[in-house]
């Protein structure tokens, strides 16, 4: 059986929120953890990677996976978190570079690290890449529109490439967590984000633990007849 | 330096990594007038992709050349350079000497 410390966990969107916390939280649980966003981080822990990239930049991010497969030679898992909403307005006042911006890292971003990732799991015969969306897939509410179609765009990414991958080992699903603290839910006024959370199943705001606790059930090995699945978390 | 006899043989080894997981008859022969696709492949689309894969990571390994194979080029070129084993070493070779370029 493989050990923890043998298994490498790449995340995206590291330095702050749930990427933050699940950097640590799988460092804490023996993995090595490669992690990367735009700017700097100074975590401490000594299982940690942190590579400075914008995942939506090609060359950048096939280097970034030259490095981690000559170091490592493997990769288990995944996870696509990064994201930004840089066109919360209204459609017709949204400016075409914030859409631009917001589609190339939460969708375009997340397709570059799935297909680079996909190369170094088949030669293992093994993987699973899990996507960060959103409960905006499911409430389509005013004022996200292209947030919301870059996340949608994440579902569907996700829900094709798992039956191009699934001969090679690899799986992929989708968590889309309610909101939960974040500079992204921070940016939403509070009544529209109360509204909002009384339309899922649980009306109230998310924990990181949740989002934890639906990634550790994909990555068991018992998990491995579960991919294409979309998890919407606080019941959306 | 890389050269087309090179590459070939990288190729030719990422042809014996997929062919170890091919029944017999499927297998492909190491040969540079192999076809890859159109009706004489024996390849699916599927394993196709399992050999760019594996010829990239080669190129990569041995001469420490990031490229992407199925970039935009290949797939609007009118003779696509995965007709065959030595269309696709061509194509390869002329994305190294690129790499080594830029």
């Amino acid at each position: 059986m493989q050990r923890p410390k043998d298994k490498v966990i790449l995340i995206t969107g590291t330095r702050k929120g749930i990427g933050r916390y699940l950097a640590e939280y799988y460092v804490e649980k023996g993995l090595q953890v490669i992690g990367c966003s735009r700017l700097p981080v100074d975590f401490p822990w000594g299982n940690y990677r942190h590579f400075c990239l914008d995942i939506s930049d090609e060359s950048k991010v096939k280097k970034m996976f030259a490095e981690i497969r000559k170091t490592y030679r493997r990769l288990d898992v995944l996870i696509n978190n990064a994201a930004v909403d840089l066109a919360s307005n209204p459609v017709l006042l949204v400016p075409y570079r914030s859409a631009l911006r917001t589609i190339e890292i939460n969708f375009l971003g997340t397709f570059l690290m799935s297909r680079e990732a996909a190369k170094i799991m088949m030669k293992n015969g093994y993987g699973r890449i899990i996507n960060v969306s959103s409960m905006d897939v499911k409430h389509e509410s005013k004022g996200k529109a292209i947030y919301t179609a870059s996340k949608s765009a994440v579902l569907s990414l996700t829900r094709v490439m798992a039956k191009e991958v699934y001969s090679y080992g690899i799986t992929c699903n989708v968590i889309a967590p309610s909101a939960i603290k974040s500079d992204l839910s921070d940016a939403i006024e509070r009544d529209i984000l109360r509204s909002i959370l009384n339309r899922n199943a649980i009306p109230t705001m998310g924990k990181m633990e949740d989002v934890s606790n639906a990634i550790d059930w994909l990555l068991r090995p018992e998990s491995n007849a579960i991919t294409s699945q979309v998890i919407y978390l606080g019941g959306a | 330096m890389p050269d087309r006899k090179k590459i070939l043989e990288l190729i030719f080894q990422a042809v014996e990594e997929l062919n170890a997981r091919l029944p017999e008859e499927e297998r492909l022969e190491k040969s540079k007038d192999t076809p890859l696709t159109g009706k004489s492949a024996k390849l699916d689309s599927l394993k196709l992709v399992g050999l760019i894969v594996a010829a990239e990571q080669k190129i990569q390994e041995e001469f420490n050349a990031i490229i992407t194979i199925a970039n935009e080029r290949a797939l609007a070129q009118k003779n696509s350079p995965f007709r065959t084993v030595g269309t696709l070493a061509d194509y390869i070779l002329m994305l190294v000497q690129e790499n080594a370029k830029a």
